[in-house]
Parts: structure tokens; sequence; C-alpha cells
């Protein structure tokens, strides 16, 4: 009997071993894409371990991997936001419209973050408390967004005419580092951190993992909704700001490559293939990798729509990467067969993933 | 919400519906916008119109009804390839815009060699990224709108590099007289589209494929325990979605003048919406192609009133955004899903 007992013990040490590897093996995934595509380009190009060329990449990444964590956060709740291309553009268009009109450089920026916020809170409450689909309430928030972008630019790019912040957002100091990317760092640590270890945070992966259990475990499931929306929002914003601060012009149509992209690094950095699941740090991390392809496809001379099929490429792939179901399958055949040694009369345990329709 | 409402709720939203609708008795509002819901389109439609016709007189000429109906034409093919998609369940294809404008290039670079192999052409390319897309969802089971987006940016960038970036013109021969020929008054591509589209709904209403793609959206698991294929049903969805995206290409290349690469590639919300509109639910299982069709010529008619009524451009897509989000929350509320 002991033995058996041994024996069962140390199967489910097995399996719980398993798990904890298959889970860390998610949540690590963006840093290990981006440390080993940048060494296999370190391997193709001697520059890029230069000081200089760190800095462009890290400045040239920050407004991507800023949306691409807000985005992070709402696919980790298992919502979509489609609209996060048209906050940058929006919010592009606002900070250069305001900086033209003579107001301060910081209070522009807040107010084109705050707007951003303020679309961001418009999509969660439309999906909260109307509970229409995400889908569907960002493609038509997108329309509007962009429309107003339109608006406010009147249909061409607006050129910005005080040049004062472009140029501090981008002198470097410490070798690798400028304003921008300083930004950046401290933004997406602050959200990692809040996503990862808050109260808050937790709640998220609660909800991303079943919003009916969150519910009736009286979670305030409809307020953090809100929160992640309106915070994918202001960092789209963020990255919108500093984007169109850095080329020194607000375009009211860009932002369908940056939100694709977005939503690759995400899933790249392992969040989205299964709601309540990944860590924020590491789909930041995938961002900055597919910033990594795509300046290492720029040294290769590589064309512009040769890149984006590139990166069309690599969504189709990831979205049909089937890791996780791959491993928790390998897990749930792992203790029906050992529930059949130990529990003879037994049958196959129900799974999840056969539960709902 | 107390766990024990919250769960009485459940229930009673589990009970057994009438004829697959939801329950009469619990929301009359939704019980007679249900009853209703097929002459509330079209009311809406005769509305539009009339709003049209009161704000410009000459809006109820043949005229400004053939400049609605030319555009609406590709946007129902469109609506429809969204429909097949949506009522095999859950699904949405982000691509068909590309599609259709990766089509209308291809077509339009065959033309000098002949109309049919034109077609054929067309036809061939969206059935290919149909197909694609249908094995990327049904076999690998990748989440259909990060699949369809990365799809969408992989056939843009063919697109743009293959036209070069310019835009180009049709050359002489059926196609161009086909798209700009009329039929006793109505533009041919008009009737084409009516046609195409009675006989996909009867198709789809009769066939078994239109039967099984009902049934798989209506619910996945119990098709799949009663026996069915789900992943046959998925590939024929979304390669029928590449198809009738690849109709929508042709026939906007047989009629607008200079093409250019990105021709359609704005339409896909406007198709999803039209569907929407239409009566083709989000959730699977339910609408038909006739419908996504006639939803695409009410959004055509609603942007045309709203341009009448002086908005520009730009202002027109933002109450556009804020129509798509209303009428899919009155939709799904009024039907109680």
């Amino acid at each position: 009997m002991t033995t058996v007992k041994r024996a069962r013990a140390r199967e489910y040490t097995r399996i719980a071993g398993l798990a904890r590897t298959g889970r860390a093996a998610i949540n690590a995934r963006g840093y290990l894409i981006l440390v080993t595509l940048y060494l296999i380009a370190g391997l193709l190009s001697s520059s890029m371990f230069q000081a200089g060329t760190i800095r462009a990449i890290a400045a040239n990444g920050v407004p991507l991997v800023l949306v691409a964590t807000g985005e992070a956060a709402v696919l980790l709740i298992g919502e979509l936001d489609l609209s996060v291309g048209a906050v940058t553009a929006l919010s592009g268009v606002f900070v250069i419209v305001l900086l033209n009109h003579d107001v301060a450089p910081t209070v522009a920026i807040g107010l084109a973050v705050s707007a951003g916020l303020a679309a961001g809170i418009v999509n969660g409450l439309c999906v909260a408390l109307l509970r229409v689909s995400s889908f569907i309430v960002t493609l038509g928030t997108s329309l509007v967004f962009y429309g107003i972008a339109l608006v406010g630019a009147n249909g061409v790019q607006v050129p910005v005419s005080r040049f004062g912040p472009t140029t501090w957002l981008g002198t470097s100091f410490a070798q690798i580092f400028t304003p921008t990317v300083v930004i950046g760092l401290v933004v997406v640590t602050v959200v990692a951190v809040a996503v990862g270890s808050s109260p808050w945070g937790r709640q998220l992966y609660a909800i991303g993992g079943d919003r009916e259990s969150a519910e009736r475990w009286g979670l305030p499931v409809k307020t953090r909704v809100i929160s992640v929306f309106a915070l994918a929002g202001a960092m789209a914003a963020l990255g919108g700001v500093l984007s169109a601060l850095a080329l020194g012009t607000g375009d009211p149509t860009v932002g369908s490559q940056t939100l694709l992209t977005a939503i690759a690094g995400a899933v790249i950095g392992g969040v989205g293939a299964k709601p309540g699941e990944g860590r924020i740090g590491s789909a930041a991390c995938g961002a900055l990798a597919l910033v990594v392809l795509t300046f290492l496809l720029n040294e290769e001379n590589v064309g512009a729509s040769a890149q984006q099929a590139v990166v069309g490429v690599v969504v189709v792939a990831v979205g049909l990467g089937r890791l996780d179901p791959a491993v928790s399958r390998h897990l749930a055949a792992k203790r029906d067969a050992l529930m059949k040694r130990h529990v003879p009369s037994h049958g196959p345990m129900p799974s999840a993933e056969d539960g709902g329709s | 919400m107390s766990p024990v409402q919250l769960a009485s709720k459940r229930n009673r939203e589990s009970q057994p519906t009438e004829n697959g609708l939801p329950r009469s008795g619990r929301n009359p509002a939704g019980a007679f916008a249900l009853r209703h819901r097929e002459s509330a389109r079209v009311l809406a439609l005769v509305l539009l119109i009339a709003v049209g016709a009161a704000i410009r007189p000459g809006y109820l000429t043949e005229h400004s009804m053939v400049s609605v109906l030319l555009p609406a034409a590709p946007l129902a093919a469109l609506a429809t390839a969204e429909a097949f998609v949506m009522i095999r369940g859950k699904f949405v294809d982000l691509s068909v815009g590309v599609t259709a404008s990766a089509a209308a290039v291809l077509a339009v670079s065959v033309s000098p060699h002949g109309t049919i192999p034109a077609v054929l052409a067309a036809l061939a390319v969206g059935a290919t990224i149909g197909l694609a897309n249908g094995i990327g969802v049904g076999v690998f089971r990748g989440n259909p709108i990060i699949v369809t987006l990365g799809m969408s940016s992989v056939v843009g960038a063919i697109t743009l590099a293959a036209s070069g970036g310019s835009s180009s013109t049709l050359s002489p021969g059926m196609l161009n007289n086909f798209g700009t020929a009329s039929l006793a008054g109505i533009p041919e591509v008009v009737l084409a589209v009516a046609l195409i589209l009675i006989v996909t709904a009867w198709w789809f209403a009769v066939s078994r494929w239109g039967r099984m793609m009902r049934l798989a959206g209506d619910s996945e698991l119990g098709f799949r325990v009663s026996g069915g294929r789900p992943v046959a049903g998925t590939i024929v969805a979304f390669v029928l979605a590449g198809l009738f995206s690849a109709v929508a290409g042709i026939l906007l290349a047989s009629y607008v003048q200079t093409l250019d690469f990105t021709i359609a590639a704005n339409d896909t919300l406007p198709a999803i919406a039209g569907a929407v509109i239409g009566g083709v639910s989000l959730f699977g299982g339910e609408g038909s192609p006739w419908r996504a069709g006639f939803g695409a010529v009410l959004f055509g008619f609603l942007t045309s009133v709203l341009l009448l009524a002086g908005l520009s451009p730009y202002q027109e897509e933002i109450v556009e955004g804020v129509l798509v989000v209303t009428i899919v929350y009155l939709t799904e509320k009024l039907l109680g899903r």
C-alpha cells in the first residue's frame, strides 16, 4: 500500500512539475524569443551590439511596446481592443495640434494621454455595461477615433511647428538612453509589476481565467474591465504621442500596422493564446522582438511590403501556435493514465475543454 | 447580484426556446422586435429613402438610386462573405476587404488575356486565401481574428508588391462592358449581385452544406456529438468567404475606372456591419446570405443619407462607427441574447 501511495505521490509531483515547466515556458517566451533573435541578429550584423544601434532600436520600439503592453492587459482578461491603432493616430494628431497652438509640452502630452484614457473608458463602458462583444465595440470606436483624428487634422498630416519637445525626447545620455526610452521602460515596468503582483492584477487573472466564477466570487468585474480598457487606451495614446513627437508629424491615418504588430507582439510573448495566462513583461519583450526583427530586415534591405508580409506570417504562425493546448492535453492524458492505474473504476476525468459549447 | 440570484437568472436563460428563438414572454419589447424583424428592416429602408427624398428632392431619381446601389453591390457580396463565417459560429473574417482588393488587382492585370481567365484567376486567389484561413482556424484552431488579421497583412503586402503601389486600369473587354452596361436602367453589376444572392440563399437554405454550417454555428458541441464534422464546415465557410470576397473584387474591377490596390481594404467593417444589420448573428447559427445582402444595401442607403445630410466624409465615419455599435447592441439586446 505504501508503495502505491509513494508511486502516486511521485507521479503527482512529476505532473505538477510538468505543469510548472509548461507555464514557465509560456511566461518566459517573450524574453527567450527576444534574446535569441537579438543574438541571431548580432551574428548577421556586427553593429547590433553598438550603443547607437541599441539606442535606436529601443527608441523606435518604445511606442509599439507601449501599445502592445496595453493590448496584452486587454487580451489577459479575454477581450480584444482593435481601436488601439486609431487611438495612437488620434493622440498623435492631438498632441501636435496642441503644441502648434502654443500649449506647454507637458500639458499637451498630458491632455493627449488623457484623451486616450477617455477613449479607453468609452470602450470599457460599452463592453462592460452594454455587454456588446469587445471586438465589435472597438472596431466601431476605431472608426469613431479615426474620424475624430481626421476632423482634427483636416484630413492631412500635421507637421509640428515647435521642435523643442521633439529634440529633448531624442537627446541621448548614458550611451543607450533617451528620455523616450526611459519613459517607456518606467511605464512598462510599472504596468508589468501592477498586473503581475498587485491585487488589481490578480483580479485581472481571475477574470481572464473564468469570468463567471470571478463574478460569483464577488470581484468587481465591470470596473476591472473598464480599468483595463482605460489602461490600454492611455498606453496607446502615450505610444502615439511619443511616435508623433519623434516623427514631428501627426498623421491621422497611421496605426493599422501598429495594431497588428502590437497584437502579434503580445501573442508572441505568450499572452492571448488563453485568457488569464501569460505575463505582461513577456508580452512587451515579444513586441520588442518584432522591433528587432524589423530592424534586421531593414539592415538586410528588405522592402516595406516584404516586412509587412513577414509580420503577417509571424502573426498567423503565432496565432496557430498550439503550444498551450498541447501542454494541457499532455497533462490531461498523464492524469487520466494515473487515475486509471490507481483507481480502476475511474473513467477519464472531464476536462474544461469539453465543458461548454 | 448574489450567487443565488445569478444562478436562478442563468437557469431562466437556459430554458428551452421555441423554434430556436428566445422565449417571448420574458421581454415584451424583444418579442415584438423579434416578430416584426423582417418588416422593421424594410420599414427602415423606406424611412431612409423618405428622409433622403426630404433632404434632396432629386434623391428618388433613377440616377441617384443607381449611385447608391452601385457601390452597395460589391459591399453586399462582401457582407455575404462575412455572413458564411459568422453563421458558422462566433467567427469573423477580417481579411475580406484585402482579399477583394487582391482579387480586383489580379483580375485587372489578367484582363488583357481575356475575361474568363481574369475571373477564374480572381476566384482562385479568393478561394486560396479562404482555404488558408479555414485551415488555420479549423484544423490548427487558431484564433480567427488573429489569423485573418495576419492573413490580411500578408495579402495586403503581396498585393502592394504585385501592383507596384500604382493604380491600374481595366483593359477593354467583356468585363469592362459588363461593368458599364445596364439593363432597364439598372446596372448589370447590381443585377448580377441580386442574382448571385438569390441563388446562394436558395442553395444555403436547402443544401446539406448550408444546413451543416447553420447547425454547427448553433451549437458546435451538439453538432460534434451528433456526428457532424465541424472542421469541414469551418473550412467550407472560409472558402466561401474568400470566393465571395473575390466576387466583390471582380465587380469592383468591372466598373471602377482606375483601380487602387487598397480599393476594398477598408470595406471589412462595413461588410460586418451590413451582415449584422441584416440579421446575421455574431454568435452563429442564424442568418442567411440574402439577409446580409439586404443589410449591406441598408448600410449603403444609410451612408448616402448621412452624406446628404451635410456630413463630411470624416464626420460620416464617426457617425457610422457609433451606429455600428448601437445597432449591434440593439439587435443583440432586443433578440434577448
